[in-house]
């Protein structure tokens, strides 16, 4: 199986890398943390220095423009945003400010680099925690000549700690494996917040009015998701493509969004629509090949892992 | 120019003598964020400056920052009671749409 022994570092012990589809935007002045507050889905109020927070930020219909690592520091807050989503996060956010003192900056001096896996806090000092799996993670953020050096000094880390640097390939198939969908990949501006299943850890249902909170609150209460992400296994050698119909006795009742090849077929992620849950999961195909609908993401590993 | 109602006035006044605040002006602002985007904030103060527009309405002075202002020009704030509670409500001809509860709107 492609990426065996990456993955198994990511899941056991620590995979290191540099997470080039991310951008650090900078947030400061006396009246950031409240404005952010006011700009994003989790609670801001609390989250002290060295700490972090995942959150979405929404369009004022409720889907989802990007997922943010909130990193607090000291006199400011560092999002680390979907590389490709930074200009139009920009243009909003600065929108936004009316008279508030915010200072908004795109830090493109400044790179991450990810340590995941269950010993993930034992590869360096300081970061901020950050689990991009559901099995424990950490990351920094270099600027961009310190990059070299210091994704070979952690790595060196975690190859003392079993583990050590994992491709952008194996990186993207540990999402699938574990169930953890990716922003652009598996979802992005055309869903929302329910439809991903990372509502556990994106949004908070008591901290207030933020952009786009109407919509979350009425699917939340009043209705359902029109479609949830799952996953599945497909008996297939090739995995299927991204868009492949889900169906459903000769129904199409979704869509893939990802997939990888595995030792015995294939696993995948995908929408399935409201009301097309069958009990027993078996039934379905996907590209043709028979499907089994394993579980959402959101009861799945990658969001909500077993306790130890 | 942004207005109270009477009702508005009379709570306005009520709370400011409740608070001891007498003779302060109320500012209004908008501020980034709620359901709709921008949300309202009302307070007390007795400090302006040069980047404030001042209005008088039904005797009590009302303070908007420059900014604020393009976001509630013609506004007109009532008070309402109501089964399902109290407060402060917008008449904002320059919002697009209001979030259900009405403290916040998109322009």
């Amino acid at each position: 199986m492609a990426h065996a022994r990456e993955l198994h570092w990511l899941q056991h012990t620590v995979g290191v890398l540099s997470l080039s589809d991310r951008a650090i935007i900078s947030v400061g002045g006396d009246d950031a943390r409240e404005w952010l507050q006011g700009q994003l889905t989790n609670q801001v109020e609390g989250v002290e220095p060295g700490d972090s927070l995942y959150a979405f930020v929404l369009t004022l219909k409720g889907r989802i423009l990007a997922d943010v690592y909130a990193l607090v520091r000291e006199d400011d807050m560092w999002l680390d945003v979907p590389a490709n989503t930074v200009d139009a996060l920009l243009e909003r956010f600065d929108h936004y400010i009316i008279m508030e003192d915010v200072d908004l900056a795109h830090r493109d001096d400044l790179r991450v680099i990810t340590a995941q896996g269950p010993v993930a806090s034992e590869v360096a000092e300081g970061g901020w925690p950050a689990d991009r799996l559901g099995v424990g993670g950490r990351q920094w953020v270099v600027t961009h000549a310190e990059l070299e050096s210091e994704l070979e000094r952690l790595t060196q880390r975690g190859r003392e700690l079993d583990g050590g640097w994992v491709s952008n390939e194996a990186w993207e198939h540990a999402h699938v494996v574990r169930g953890r969908p990716l922003f652009g990949v598996d979802f992005g501006d055309w869903t929302y917040p329910q439809e991903t299943g990372l509502n556990p850890l994106a949004v908070s249902f008591n901290k207030g009015c933020y952009i786009g909170q109407e919509t979350v609150v009425m699917l939340e209460n009043r209705g359902k998701a029109p479609k949830v992400l799952w996953r599945w296994t497909v008996e297939t050698t090739e995995p299927p493509s991204a868009k492949a119909p889900i169906s459903l006795a000769g129904t199409v009742v979704g869509e893939v969004t990802s997939a990888v090849a595995e030792r015995d077929g294939a696993s995948a992620l995908g929408f399935l629509k409201r009301g097309c849950e069958v009990e027993g999961s078996e039934g379905f195909t996907i590209d043709g090949a028979p499907a089994r609908a394993i579980g959402t993401v959101e009861a799945g590993p990658g969001v909500c892992p077993p306790r130890t | 120019m942004l207005n109270l109602t009477t009702r508005a006035a009379e709570k306005v006044k009520e709370i400011r003598d409740a608070e001891g605040l007498a003779e302060q002006g109320l500012r209004v602002r908008v501020i980034g964020g709620g359901c709709a985007g921008f949300s309202y904030d009302l307070f007390f103060e007795d400090e302006t400056s040069d980047l404030d527009q001042t209005f008088t309405s039904h005797g009590i002075p009302i303070y908007v920052d420059m900014m604020s202002a393009q976001y509630v020009e013609g506004t007109e704030i009532d008070y309402v009671e109501g089964l399902q509670g109290a407060g402060f409500k917008f008449a904002n001809p320059q919002a697009k749409q209001t979030c259900g509860c009405g403290s916040s709107f998109s322009a």
